[in-house]
């Protein structure tokens, strides 16, 4: 079952200029119990999608399913969008309360072991005016885990936090999906992050799906051997098209275990080998690759 | 839904001592301060005279409970609804609270909680009407008829003024709503409402003169009548309402529901890019 599935999503804004496209034709679908890392540059229609999936948005054309259902209740979703706000006067407990009445929880201990959890039991009767950034988006991931949600969607949840916080914040989303059994769909623009944190992932770029897929699975597509050897060209002919020359080095993209048959196949050619090392690809590669950015 | 917001909504209300204060608190202890004052300096100084000679306690409180509807104490309800309705904007909080809720049955949540704001409000201002009578008889020395004209068409009075200014109440927060879902400010939709207030005011007091029951139609119009019931069931002999008051309180009420029913749909179709 998909925990989130789009199926041809769209969204046209129409104001006094041109209309601006901001998501075209998107569909992917989120794994239930994934970790599901949403990527692109600035502008490309990631927190347009996430609002769209919370209801904040209406999509142009096309369907969000949530457990394949179309109509599945929002209140059952988590979600952290962008820099979290609140209300000033209330306290940290208080903004729970709040937010878990609107949503017909009634689990006040819950809120104490969220607040808990997150790192703000010392905070609770604080008021939410006096927290810093990173509070704050502590306090926005508790907000999201009220009523104990199936699905948990975070826009940016590290803006605001220090390394340490960082750190701490991975290995709490990491948990969600193992300890809470959660779905988490994570838009960074971390890409260090989402590799290590996420075993899925999307990349959108302006407003269309580039990739998805999981994340073993495309970063072992990318690896590549470096070779520097005396025949560069006689290397290039053998193994075109995977073979691309960059100065003096020659890259082959292949998987770890397909790493020594090229060398094998060289060694039979007669090809003098200088160095040879295999690398693992890095989603920033990818991402890089795949939008055209610089590196 | 609605119920769960409603919940939400005054739980909000309660912890914003601040929003409590000046616009629940503060109002009404303006009045009854105004109001003690009033008895001290001018009636007590006034030696038996006859304007004042059969004021009863139904009457004041009918007077006290119509003031609500002054667009200067509407102004502290406009306020109120501002804070409550605009103040998601203000604060990028919609993204918060509607996933969680139907956006219909928040702002739903939010005319009720305002409304039960405006409930005590008005029952402040009566208990400030009361408390005024009865300084007065005891300011002027004069025992005093307390209901004239029974218990019965005193609370009749009392309860109809309350009713008319709790209609004023819903047409203000409409206003206010509509303004806010509009604008998406805070500042813009408490100016909207007390600048539509005050034009409102001038415009039954310009229309009347020509077309009183064009005036009518208009809700300041239509309360002005109602109070004008109210008073008169209250004894006030030199009061008499126009224009029926049935179709009154539905001039009061249609405006309240056109208010209410425009904002929600401008809620729904709204959409949140950004607050």
């Amino acid at each position: 079952m998909s925990a989130l599935a789009l199926e041809g999503l769209g969204k046209t804004f129409r104001g006094a200029g041109a209309p601006t496209v901001a998501l075209d034709d998107v569909s992917f679908a989120v794994p239930e119990g994934a970790v599901f890392g949403l990527l692109g540059p600035n502008g490309a229609g990631k927190s347009t999608m996430l609002r769209i999936v919370l209801g904040l948005v209406r999509a142009t054309r096309g369907r969000v399913k949530i457990f394949d259902a179309e109509n599945w209740p929002l209140r059952h979703v988590g979600a952290l969008i962008e820099t979290p706000a609140f209300y000033p006067h209330l306290t940290a407990r208080e903004t729970l309360q709040a937010l878990a009445l609107y949503g017909g929880a009634r689990d006040d201990a819950h809120l104490d072991y969220l607040l808990e959890r997150v790192g703000l039991a010392a905070a609770a009767q604080r008021r939410v005016r006096e927290f810093s950034v990173g509070m704050k988006q502590r306090l926005g991931l508790a907000a999201a885990l009220i009523g104990r949600p199936r699905l948990v969607v975070l826009d940016e949840p590290t803006n605001g936090l220090d390394p340490a916080g960082i750190l701490e914040m991975r290995s709490f989303i990491r948990d969600l999906a193992r300890t809470d059994r959660c779905t988490v769909i994570l838009s960074s623009h971390l890409l260090d992050e989402v590799e290590r944190t996420c075993d899925h992932f999307a990349i959108l770029d302006h407003g269309k799906l580039i990739a998805t897929g999981a994340t073993e699975t495309l970063l072992a597509g990318a690896a590549r051997l470096r070779l520097e050897v005396d025949r560069p060209d006689a290397v290039l002919r053998l193994f075109a098209p995977q073979a691309t020359q960059e100065g003096d080095a020659i890259w082959i993209e292949t998987d770890r275990a397909g790493a020594a048959g090229v060398i094998a196949r060289l060694v039979d050619q007669h090809v003098q080998i200088f160095e040879a090392r295999w690398e693992r690809a890095r989603l920033e590669d990818i991402f890089f690759r795949l939008t055209g950015g610089a590196p | 839904m609605i119920a769960d917001a409603l919940k939400a909504e005054l739980f909000k209300l309660s912890r914003d001592r601040t929003l409590v204060f000046w616009c629940l608190l503060a109002p009404a202890l303006a009045h009854i301060l105004i109001g003690v004052a009033l008895e001290l300096a001018v009636r007590g100084s006034v030696n038996g005279a006859a304007a004042l000679a059969r004021p009863n306690v139904s009457l004041e409180a009918v007077l006290s409970v119509g003031a609500p509807a002054n667009p200067f104490v509407a102004g502290f309800l406009a306020a109120a609804a501002a804070i409550l309705i605009a103040g998601e904007y203000r604060w990028t909080t919609w993204r918060l609270i509607a996933p969680r809720n139907n956006r219909a049955a928040i702002l739903v949540g939010k005319y009720g909680a305002l409304l039960a704001l405006a409930c005590v409000s008005i029952a402040f201002f009566a208990i400030n009407g009361v408390a005024i009578a009865f300084l007065s008889a005891f300011v002027n020395g004069m025992p005093r008829e307390a209901i004239p004209g029974g218990v019965a068409a005193g609370l009749s009075g009392v309860a109809l003024a309350g009713l008319s200014a709790l209609l004023h109440g819903a047409f203000v927060i409409g206003l206010v709503a509509v303004g806010a879902i509009a604008t998406r400010s805070l500042l813009v939709s408490a100016l909207v409402a007390a600048v539509g207030l005050i034009v409102l005011e001038g415009a039954v007091a310009l229309i009347a003169q020509d077309s009183p029951a064009a005036a009518r139609l208009l809700p300041v119009g239509a309360a002005g009548e109602v109070r004008q019931y109210a008073r008169a069931l209250a004894g006030d002999e030199d009061a008499a309402g126009a224009g029926g008051l049935g179709a009154m309180l539905l001039v009061q009420a249609c405006w309240a529901f056109g208010l209410f029913a425009l904002s929600l749909a401008l809620i729904r179709r709204q959409e949140f890019p950004r607050e």
